[in-house]
């Protein structure tokens, strides 16, 4: 879950970063107008609204009935967030590409296309690799959120099982320290990639 | 344009409702940010403490309370911690109910305070690390050969260089707090997200979600730019603050 979610909310964001950079004004506006506002709305009423808004809004666009999975309406909302906080993210890394290497690649008869994918994607894919780490973990996090809409995930399942054996305490307190495990183990994968993607650069 | 009737609609007829939800949740983020504040500034000393046995605690604290969600947080402390108090008491309801814990384990909004304060603290905590570590060591040699003494340097010195380094992530906080006191409404509490929920169960009408996403967006907004001119107001001495 969280890894559609991240892949692709990684897609969304960078293309929301270039929306960001463009020239045309339309395009920048409409892609800080994106992040804003996915960034100032609670995660859970995002969550909700796709699951419940979203075959609505489909239904009356196709006149066909829709049905969303909580699984597939969860994915969507947490891409969403992801993509909003990672665009502003990805957009810090673009600005800390030096300009001569770029002009170095164009000088190099380079077009457009090929210096994005060979220039800046790789550079950026280091330099923003910390903060999507972050990004990962409140990410993480916000799955526990799609319990709401009745996804089997983690947290759903401690609620199953306390209503069972009304034992809260044990049960969500399991749940929590999973959580942490899963933090735990994933900020230690984290910083062995960014070691990875500094390989070959002095100290 | 029908859409945008509905959604006048919306708040025509539920302003109310809404108005009291935004309170509540308003509540809850001054509370919790003001007391996981004062919270967080024992903790972020301990964490940078040179003492082991001072350290420990508060960076296991820190790490359960960053590491797990917010939303396992709330259901640990709401259902958890009343269970655990029975327990406590040897399953007596009746002495429980004469307890001094009583008027916290009776009331939603006093739980779920307690679970936003903690993590609250975690969070701020951290925050203010990072601006204890920014404090030049330079200067606490200084304070410290003018014969000032550990708590004096702390409160003279350290202190105030370091909150306002950390400022802008701890209104960050505030901020992500605000959104997250969407999550009081699974425990049943009627902040803006709650009653949101009420109004949607009653009219199955997503609007009513839309129209609270409005709120939402104005009030972040509205912080956003309060802190930030804030924060413009508390650097102008700097140079380079404009």
């Amino acid at each position: 879950m969280a890894d559609c979610a991240a892949l692709l909310g990684s897609a969304l964001g960078f293309a929301t970063m270039l929306a960001k950079i463009s020239d045309s004004r339309l395009l920048r506006a409409a892609g800080f107008g994106f992040a804003n506002l996915f960034r100032a709305l609670p995660e859970l009423l995002v969550i909700l609204i796709v699951y419940f808004g979203l075959p609505q809004m489909l239904m009356a666009l196709s006149g066909q009935r829709v049905e969303i999975g909580p699984f597939v309406a969860g994915v969507i909302a947490l891409s969403l967030i992801f993509s909003a906080y990672s665009s502003e993210v990805f957009r810090g890394a673009w600005r800390g590409i030096p300009k001569g290497q770029v002009e170095a690649a164009m000088a190099s008869g380079m077009g457009p296309w090929l210096i994005l994918r060979r220039i800046r994607f790789p550079q950026i894919v280091r330099l923003s690799l910390p903060s999507l780490g972050n990004l990962w973990l409140v990410l993480l996090k916000d799955t526990s959120l799609v319990a709401v809409i009745g996804l089997q995930e983690l947290m759903r399942k401690a609620q199953m099982a306390t209503s069972v054996t009304k034992d809260p305490f044990t049960f969500y307190g399991t749940a929590a320290l999973l959580y942490v495990v899963i933090s735990i183990v994933s900020s230690a994968g984290l910083q062995a990639m960014e070691r990875r993607s500094r390989r070959g650069l002095a100290a | 344009m029908a859409f945008f009737s509905t959604l006048a609609g919306m708040y025509g007829e539920h302003w109310r409702e809404l108005l009291s939800g935004l309170w509540l949740a308003l509540a809850l983020v001054a509370a919790s940010c003001g007391l996981g504040f004062l919270a967080a500034l024992p903790i972020s000393l301990g964490c940078s403490s040179e003492s082991k046995w001072l350290r420990w605690p508060a960076q296991a604290f820190s790490v359960v309370f960053r590491g797990s969600p917010l939303y396992v947080q709330v259901f640990l402390v709401y259902f958890g911690l009343p269970a655990a108090m029975l327990e406590l008491y040897g399953g007596n309801v009746g002495a429980l109910r004469q307890s001094m814990w009583w008027p916290l384990l009776s009331s939603p909004f006093l739980l779920v305070l307690v679970a936003f304060t903690l993590n609250n603290a975690a969070y701020m905590a951290e925050d203010l690390r990072g601006g204890l570590q920014s404090v030049p060591r330079g200067l606490q040699e200084a304070a410290l050969a003018q014969g000032m003494g550990y708590w004096l340097i702390q409160r003279r010195i350290v202190l105030p260089l370091a909150f306002r380094q950390a400022l802008p992530a701890l209104f960050n906080e505030v901020i992500f707090t605000f959104k997250a006191t969407a999550i009081a409404s699974t425990v049943t509490l009627l902040d803006l997200m709650g009653v949101g929920n009420r109004i949607f169960s009653r009219t199955y009408d997503v609007t009513a979600y839309i129209a609270i996403a409005v709120i939402y967006l104005i009030v972040v907004a509205i912080m956003a730019r309060l802190f930030g001119q804030l924060e413009r107001h508390l650097s102008r001495h700097l140079p380079g603050a404009s």
